[in-house]
């Protein structure tokens, strides 16, 4: 449908998004060059765009608008990001959720992609920020979870199927990760401390932030419920290949080659990763050549 | 009692309550005897995990309406045809009586302010409005049902009353109607705006579905907050409105301080008093109410 670019309505709509989105609130929005450019409306004469009620000027009228905005998509925040609101304090949190909110507007239908480029924003945009690197790790496991909800529910793959796949077939046999699986290697204990945040409960000790220590986990979806577990480095290494579609062969060729790798361990241990992954429903399918 | 059945013969389907998250458990678990429950379709349209799983546990038990946050039918931004193409995919699963949203924009440009904003009501609007509900019911192959908005300003450019502009919207593009009847008064008394008036300027046959919420009232606006029970003032307009049309598909709002399931189904049932009797629904000659979905 074509757009009716020059129409006075499509201006005045266009006008109210920019004032109603302006993050010093509506006067600042309508002075500013964005919206004058849009129209040249001015605080003073505002009333010849938005009507006065007995009980509130046109501007404040306006601002309520601009008000609930910011509310609304702050709260959203807080309710995806319970982890790094817990570590920056409520008000530090809302402080920068507001300013992420302001520089990446919502362009989706729905509230639950606004989170999206949050971990990035904390990485790359906000000036000054205490705990940036455990802070960005741990906002990338909640928006996993995230993920990992809405991620399409598939079948898991059965014990039977494994043991039906002929064993010269294994080095080529593709495993398929199920969607709701996102694999994470962090630089701090991100998982332990998201556990003890979850659990904590008003009088126990404080979770705090933990000194760095590389870890590495998996977020995803059993049944329904989220689920989060530890993996050591090799079970990271060699799951995150077969998640990429490597197959099993190359993967485990690809791991072993890593430094830091003891052959003999990888094999030692990949009979229970793999009853391990396998019973927790990590796999859909298996792709034989 | 003057029963004017809407135009489509869409069914009463009683006194229901909105979906929400904090009762799944109990839906679920006790199966309490409820009339219909009502979803916000975007809640389901963009996942593919649990939310979809309970609501076809809910709607194997329940007739299901799907009502809208984000068509933004009064924007000038293209038709977003992914949104509208996941919208008629959920429909295909729930197969609601109707569907619907609102008389608003939530964006333009591409943003999405996650809001339900006001329209100038004028000749240039009405025509843009009707032009684009025309083409969203092609699409979806059935007539949408939008609701009268809440809202806090207006324009100066408006150059008709609210239910002037939505009679002639849903005349001119044949679409049906949700009348909110706690908007009706929050934006009256935001805008100084005789209800009673606006009450008497809806098209009843156009109308399906009738809103209830609680709103919050603070020095300067009236806000539609749906965190309370149905103010008495609100209530007085429902059984006005029963009186001009007759039974219709009512539904309970309540988003925010949400209570116990019980005590959201105790407060929607107080509808029921207001709701003119299935006899007198026979007499006047409407159908008896149906529970189950009908294509629309």
């Amino acid at each position: 449908m074509k757009r009716a670019k020059a129409g006075d309505y499509h201006r005045t709509i266009s006008w109210v998004q920019e004032v109603v989105q302006h993050p010093q609130g509506a006067e600042a929005g309508i002075r500013s060059a964005k919206a004058r450019r849009i129209l040249p409306v001015t605080v003073e004469a505002l009333e010849e765009m938005i009507l006065p009620s007995p009980e509130a000027s046109a501007l404040e009228r306006i601002d309520l608008y601009a008000g609930m905005y910011y509310a609304r998509l702050v709260d959203i925040m807080a309710q995806d990001f319970t982890g790094v609101k817990f570590v920056m304090g409520e008000d530090a949190f809302r402080e920068i959720a507001y300013e992420f909110v302001h520089r990446h507007p919502s362009t989706h239908p729905s509230l639950t992609h606004l989170g999206t480029k949050f971990p990035q924003y904390l990485l790359k945009e906000v000036p000054k920020l205490k705990h940036r690197e455990f802070l960005v790790e741990l906002a990338r496991l909640e928006w996993s979870l995230e993920e990992a909800f809405d991620e399409m529910q598939a079948e898991p793959l059965t014990e039977a199927a494994l043991q039906a796949v002929p064993p010269e077939q294994w080095a080529k046999a593709k495993l398929v990760a199920i969607p709701a699986l996102r694999l994470h290697a962090f630089e701090y204990p991100v998982n332990d401390f998201f556990g003890a945040f979850r659990e904590y409960t008003e009088g126990a000790p404080l979770p705090r932030v933990p000194k760095p220590k590389k870890s590495w986990m998996c977020a995803f979806r059993r049944n329904f419920s989220l689920r989060r577990m530890d993996l050591t480095r090799e079970g990271y290494e060699v799951l995150s290949r077969l998640v990429a579609g490597k197959p099993l062969g190359k993967a485990l060729d690809e791991v072993n080659a890593l430094k830091g790798i003891k052959p003999a361990e990888l094999a030692a241990n990949l009979q229970t990763w793999f009853r391990d992954w396998t019973s927790l429903g990590l796999f859909s399918a298996v792709k034989l050549r | 009692m003057n029963a004017i059945r809407n135009r489509w013969n869409l069914p009463d389907l009683g006194v229901g309550i909105g979906l929400r998250t904090v009762h799944y458990g109990h839906i679920l678990e006790k199966k309490p005897k409820v009339d219909w429950f009502e979803i916000i379709s975007e809640n389901f349209m963009y996942t593919d995990g649990r939310p979809l799983q309970i609501l076809e546990q809910v709607n194997d038990q329940y007739p299901i309406i799907m009502h809208g946050v984000s068509m933004s039918i009064g924007s000038t931004d293209p038709i977003n045809w992914d949104y509208m193409k996941r919208l008629k995919n959920l429909a295909a699963r729930v197969k609601p009586a109707w569907l619907g949203d609102h008389v608003c924009w939530t964006g333009v440009n591409g943003r999405n302010g996650h809001d339900l904003l006001p329209i100038p009501y004028n000749e240039e609007t009405l025509k843009h409005l009707v032009e684009r509900i025309k083409i969203v019911q092609d699409y979806l192959e059935r007539p949408i049902v939008l609701e009268n908005p809440s809202t806090y300003m207006t324009f100066k450019a408006s150059t008709m009353p609210e239910q002037e502009f939505i009679r002639r919207m849903a005349e001119e593009s044949d679409c049906a109607l949700l009348l909110d009847v706690n908007n009706v008064y929050v934006s009256c008394r935001n805008h100084h705006w005789d209800p009673w008036e606006y009450l008497e300027g809806v098209p009843y046959d156009r109308v399906v579905q009738i809103h209830l919420a609680g709103h919050t009232t603070k020095e300067r606006y009236c806000l539609d907050t749906h965190d309370h029970p149905v103010k008495d003032q609100v209530w007085d307009y429902y059984a006005d409105v029963m009186k001009r049309a007759g039974s219709r598909a009512t539904l309970l709002e309540w988003d925010d301080l949400i209570p116990t399931f019980e005590d959201v189904h105790a407060e929607a049932l107080k509808a029921q008093q207001y709701r003119p009797a299935l006899k007198e629904l026979k007499q006047a000659g409407a159908k008896k109410p149906r529970r189950e979905p009908v294509p629309a």
